[in-house]
């Protein structure tokens, strides 16, 4: 499996003009492959995540899952992907932690048995808070916790992670970073694309990067390998030199 | 349709609205004070409105309360698929719904299926108080027709209301679908007195309200035994409605979605 995002445009409409968010995004992510998609704020992360998520339609270009676009059979698309937004409030305040997830399991045919067996899989994985918690008395990072329950509990074998590790503790991030590098990644085969604006965070989840900044890819490639071609590598400048503005900032490989 | 992805839309639907006991009570409060008041408007009006009521039985309080208490359909086919989709933008759950393998006649009946059922136990309130409290006499009822008006009235409604939640989807708020139905059902729906007593051209363009046709045949069907036959040009006038409020509320829908999805609106609100 593998999916590739192929010259994708993508602008929104705003009193000042039409707003170019992406400009001629490709890349290509294989199956196993654990990758981080940095960029600072407002650079179309976001954006680019949704549009791989059928949340949004490309103005051009087009994304594809195993060579079929993702956006001709939705229905095919949030079957394979699992998505975590960034916006940790997307539950039912009124619902326990388990109704919550329940309600998503049923919208995703798993079977009683399936789901009761996956829930208990990822308690223990992702230290979900108790069951009969009212999803409005949670911290914020057990609402992050939940997110990635929700975007993992049909098993897909495409993971597309916006911000996840916001609002969690070290123990748990690492715990995190083992996860997603380890479990789902090598042993599970699975696409993860990861959001991140935290470079420390994404050096220990991934050698492959994806930058953005200004709506375009401005670097493809593995950061162990721009390191060992440059001694004096620092990842803040090396970062803030991908992001600089348009005009003097160095392009995407 | 898999009744597995309707029952968790409906569990939820419930558990959230059970959370909220106060509420439930005073919704049961609210029919028991609107059937009073009505009881009392028709002691009022007593036997002077029976020339007007002689199609429907002569009774005023039978007449007005089977107006209210099968209005409240009219409310919930028109507003509950836009009402659920702007408390899904209003929580932020609304992306995390449309990742899911969910068709689209799949949310919209499943996000309204609660609804439904509670205007059913309120219809059901409404004419069990009027029996049991004021006297209301249903013993010539025919159950049939009056069921089958009753589905082609939620039919023709939710098809309706599928397209005021196109106009939610794309303008967030402003819905001309529910206020220009509501309003024309007021006036002319026959809910609070019979269209009998309109003008000729007020007459005539209440034809062109589904709640006229609604509340006649099932005033009919309840008040007057009437049979299949004598509901016959209200049974067609319904299916009517509702063979083109479907499409064109699936296709108002379908392009909304598509448009928010293009301009990234579809979570706002």
């Amino acid at each position: 499996m593998d999916l590739v995002v192929s010259h994708a445009f993508k602008q929104f409409p705003s009193s000042a003009g039409p707003k170019k968010i992406l400009k001629d995004i490709s890349f290509r992510v294989t199956a196993g492959e654990v990758v981080c998609l940095l960029g600072p704020n407002g650079s179309g992360k976001t954006t680019l995540l949704k549009t791989i998520a059928t949340l949004l339609s490309p103005d051009g270009g087009e994304v594809l899952l195993d060579g079929k676009s993702v956006h001709s059979d939705t229905l095919r698309t949030r079957r394979l992907l699992g998505f975590a937004s960034s916006e940790e409030h997307s539950f039912y305040g009124r619902l326990t932690v388990w109704g919550n997830l329940r309600f998503y399991a049923q919208l995703h045919a798993l079977s009683p048995a399936r789901w009761k067996a996956r829930y208990d899989e990822l308690k223990n994985v992702l230290d979900l808070p108790a069951p009969e918690t009212p999803f409005r008395q949670l911290s914020a990072g057990q609402k992050q916790k939940l997110l990635l329950a929700r975007a993992v509990l049909h098993d897909p074998p495409v993971l597309i992670l916006d911000e996840p590790s916001q609002h969690l503790d070290p123990a748990f991030l690492a715990r995190f970073r083992t996860l997603a590098t380890e479990e789902w990644g090598e042993r599970r085969k699975k696409i993860v694309l990861i959001s991140t604006h935290h470079l420390e965070d994404a050096l220990k989840i991934s050698d492959r990067w994806l930058v953005i900044s200004e709506g375009r890819l401005r670097f493809d490639g593995s950061v162990s390998a721009v390191k060992r071609a440059d001694p004096a590598f620092a990842v803040d400048s090396f970062f803030q030199k991908l992001t600089a503005p348009e005009e003097g900032g160095p392009r995407a490989d | 349709m898999p009744t597995r992805i309707l029952w968790a839309f409906f569990r939820r639907d419930f558990t959230i609205h059970t959370s909220y006991r106060l509420g439930f009570a005073i919704d049961l409060l609210g029919v028991f004070f609107s059937a009073a008041t009505f009881y009392f408007v028709a002691k009022m009006v007593g036997p002077s409105a029976m020339p007007l009521l002689k199609n429907y039985g002569g009774d005023y309080f039978a007449f007005v309360l089977i107006g209210i208490a099968f209005s409240t359909y009219q409310n919930v086919g028109l507003n509950s698929f836009a009402q659920s989709l702007r408390q899904e933008q209003f929580i932020n759950t609304l992306e995390p719904l449309l990742l899911t393998p969910v068709t689209l006649p799949q949310f919209l009946l499943g996000s309204s299926l609660w609804d439904f059922l509670y205007a059913t136990a309120q219809v059901g309130f409404y004419l069990a108080l009027g029996m049991v409290v004021f006297g209301l006499r249903l013993a010539e009822a025919n159950v049939g027709p009056a069921g089958a008006v009753l589905v082609l009235t939620l039919i023709a409604f939710m098809g309706l209301g599928v397209l005021a939640a196109a106009f939610i989807m794309r303008f967030k708020r402003g819905n001309p679908v529910t206020w220009l139905v509501v309003t024309a059902s007021e006036l002319l729906g026959g809910v609070y007195f019979p269209v009998e007593i309109l003008p000729g051209w007020l007459k005539s363009l209440s034809r062109f309200v589904p709640m006229t046709h609604a509340l006649t045949g099932l005033r009919k069907c309840l008040l007057m035994g009437a049979g299949w036959g004598e509901v016959l040009p209200q049974l067609t006038a319904l299916a009517l409605f509702a063979l083109a409020a479907w499409p064109l509320g699936l296709w108002g829908f379908s392009a909304a979605l598509k448009r928010a999805r293009a301009d990234g609106s579809l979570g706002h609100y």
